[in-house]
């Protein structure tokens, strides 16, 4: 069913990983803010979700980049 | 292998922390004075609590021994599990799922579920998700028995009248069911907190020491680069029999993590006990955390043992992390590793049990058996369901022994539904023409998919999921499209663009909720 994959690159494997991590980034910035704070005590910046959720995609991305 | 005699102050420190957490989970027995205090934990849990307790939930001591014997086999891989094969989804849960679960008020996923389709789905999953917790908890109990006897000398059996009394078993049962069984919620959350410390201390250690006998992580990888060149890539070719890149990818990055994270009554609890709605986003969102660092203290340890001892060979591989803490840990270390062990087993067992119990008590009998009864009764029957769910585990985990690798035997017969449960829940949330009569083609269309595979062809099970996941999802779309869409009004509240936080709205859905799913 997925035989055909072995002809494809390794790499290609750490490509689609990177893109995933990418994509959830960039998808995360753009949530409103008003739905990121919904609730929220204070809106300081460290309560803000798409910076949190940009910095773990980095640290993803820099884990798959080394290994 | 040779026994790991603990003794002296290791014996001493093992033996405290097993008496302390059940102290401190049974303190928080006075909060608990109605069902929504003993399911929810009264809707107080900051996210810093939610996030450690939904780590102590998902990693268990069955992962510790399961991860670091991947490793030894396979390499570097096996901490898919803990990067993208959580992390995305993690975060995907937080700002995609959790809001809507967190507006609707509701206790469980499947009751979610029931109010966006309708009652059967809402049991279907409740019954899956419970015989796989009972699964599980099977697992955890087997395991613990063995922990206790390895180094504890706790015997596996007794003989009494020619019945077979499995003490480790039950000692395990006995220390979860006291503070699980008063406390709810709020004392597995607590203790939570504490047992993912212990596990970091205890895990980090044992690691750093490893590391230090090989000359650093320089030392760990010059010696796995010439003797396992294969164990320090992170992707393996797509006709792996484990874990083909391919399975890694699409089954468990873009499947059964996903599903886990959304869907999983276990972890999405913590989230629902939390103060507010931010609370519940940020609690799961920072549980990427811990969970990055995860491999550190699972994956490292199996990857040391192959550099220090290349020559475990068969089922030994599995028992590379013990052999570790043997080879390693001086006298009063190894009580403290023991005891991270411990942690990790007793904060899933106690989540599990938990989670369990709400799903039964919440989705069964309040929906089906005693729709009106105070809130003192449903807790009362919560208790009770708390009680049973350990008894049934205690009688179920010997019958785990059938299985050869603890850790595969419980994703593969997780990978059989969760791929189905993901697509109906993200189609139920984000697609307003998703109807019942589709759902309930999807799920059923996608287990026996799940089930097809399963039987008739030898694949990896991250296949199960994604096919299972793929045909739930294409199902449920196209007889969707060819049916009645459901009732704006049925859905307002649970979907997307219409979510409404204005208090006529949450006081329907509370309403629907009261009157068990129905309006």
């Amino acid at each position: 069913m997925m035989n055909w994959t072995t002809d494809v690159y390794l790499a290609v494997a750490k490509w689609i990983s990177l893109a995933t991590f990418v994509g959830v980034a960039i998808w995360a910035v753009f949530r409103p803010k008003a739905f990121i704070f919904e609730d929220a005590p204070t809106t300081r910046r460290w309560r803000d979700l798409r910076i949190w959720s940009v910095l773990f995609m980095i640290v993803q991305i820099a884990i798959y980049l080394s290994l | 292998m040779e026994q790991i005699n603990i003794h002296g102050i290791d014996f001493f420190i093992v033996i405290a922390y097993m008496m302390a957490i059940p102290a401190f989970g049974f303190y928080f027995k006075r909060y608990v004075k109605t069902d929504q205090d003993y399911f929810l934990a009264g809707r107080m849990l900051p996210w810093w609590i939610i996030s450690l307790s939904i780590i102590g939930t998902n990693i268990g001591a069955t992962d510790y021994v399961g991860a670091a014997g991947g490793a030894y086999r396979f390499g570097f891989t096996q901490a898919h599990y803990e990067w993208i094969g959580a992390i995305p989804a993690v975060i995907l849960s937080a700002l995609l799922f959790i809001p809507y679960y967190w507006k609707a008020g509701i206790y469980t996923v499947p009751e979610f579920l029931g109010r966006r389709y309708n009652q059967l789905i809402r049991v279907v999953q409740t019954v899956l998700w419970g015989a796989f917790m009972v699964f599980l908890l099977g697992q955890f109990f087997w395991a613990s028995g063995l922990m206790l006897e390895e180094y504890l000398g706790v015997p596996l059996t007794i003989d009494i009248f020619g019945v077979p009394v499995y003490i480790g078993i039950i000692l395990t049962a006995l220390i979860i069911g006291l503070y699980t069984i008063s406390g709810g919620l709020a004392a597995v959350a607590m203790t939570d907190v504490i047992q993912v410390l212990v596990m970091f201390v205890g895990g980090i250690m044992l690691s750093v020491l490893g590391l230090w006998a090989l000359g650093g992580w320089s030392g760990l990888i010059e010696t796995l680069s010439v003797t396992h060149p294969d164990h320090l890539r992170l992707y393996l070719p797509a006709d792996h029999p484990v874990y083909p890149w391919p399975g890694v990818i699409f089954g468990l990055a873009f499947v059964a993590s996903p599903a886990w994270w959304c869907c999983n009554q276990a972890i999405i609890q913590r989230t629902l006990g939390a103060r507010s709605e931010w609370d519940a986003k940020a609690g799961m969102m920072f549980s990427a955390v811990p969970k990055t660092l995860i491999p550190v203290i699972t994956v490292l340890p199996g990857l040391i043992a192959l550099a220090l001892n290349p020559n475990l060979v068969g089922a030994d591989m599995d028992k590379a992390y013990p052999w570790l803490i043997k080879t390693l840990l001086p006298t009063g270390l190894a009580g403290l590793v023991f005891a991270a062990f411990i942690a990790a087993l007793i904060s899933s067992v106690d989540s599990v049990v938990n989670s369990a119990a709400t799903l039964w008590t919440r989705d069964l009998y309040q929906a089906w058996i005693v729709k009106k009864a105070s809130s003192r009764h449903y807790l009362l029957v919560g208790r009770i369901m708390t009680a049973l769910f350990i008894v049934i585990a205690i009688f179920i985990a010997p019958i785990m022994t059938r299985f050869p690798g603890l850790f595969v035997a419980g994703q593969a017969m997780l990978s059989l539904f969760q791929g189905p449960t993901f697509a109906i829940t993200l189609l139920g949330i984000y697609w307003r023409r998703a109807n019942t009569v589709g759902a309930v083609s999807g799920l059923f269309g996608g287990v026996a998919i799940a089930v097809f595979l399963f039987f008739k062809m030898e694949i990896s099970f991250f296949y199960y999921s994604w096919w299972s996941f793929v045909g739930g999802l294409i199902i449920t779309l196209v007889v969707s499209a060819l049916t009645r869409p459901e009732s704006t009004e049925k859905l307002e509240g649970l979907v997307y663009g219409l979510v409404m936080s204005d208090e006529e709205i949450q006081s329907r859905l509370a309403g629907r909720a009261e009157s068990g799913g129905e309006e």
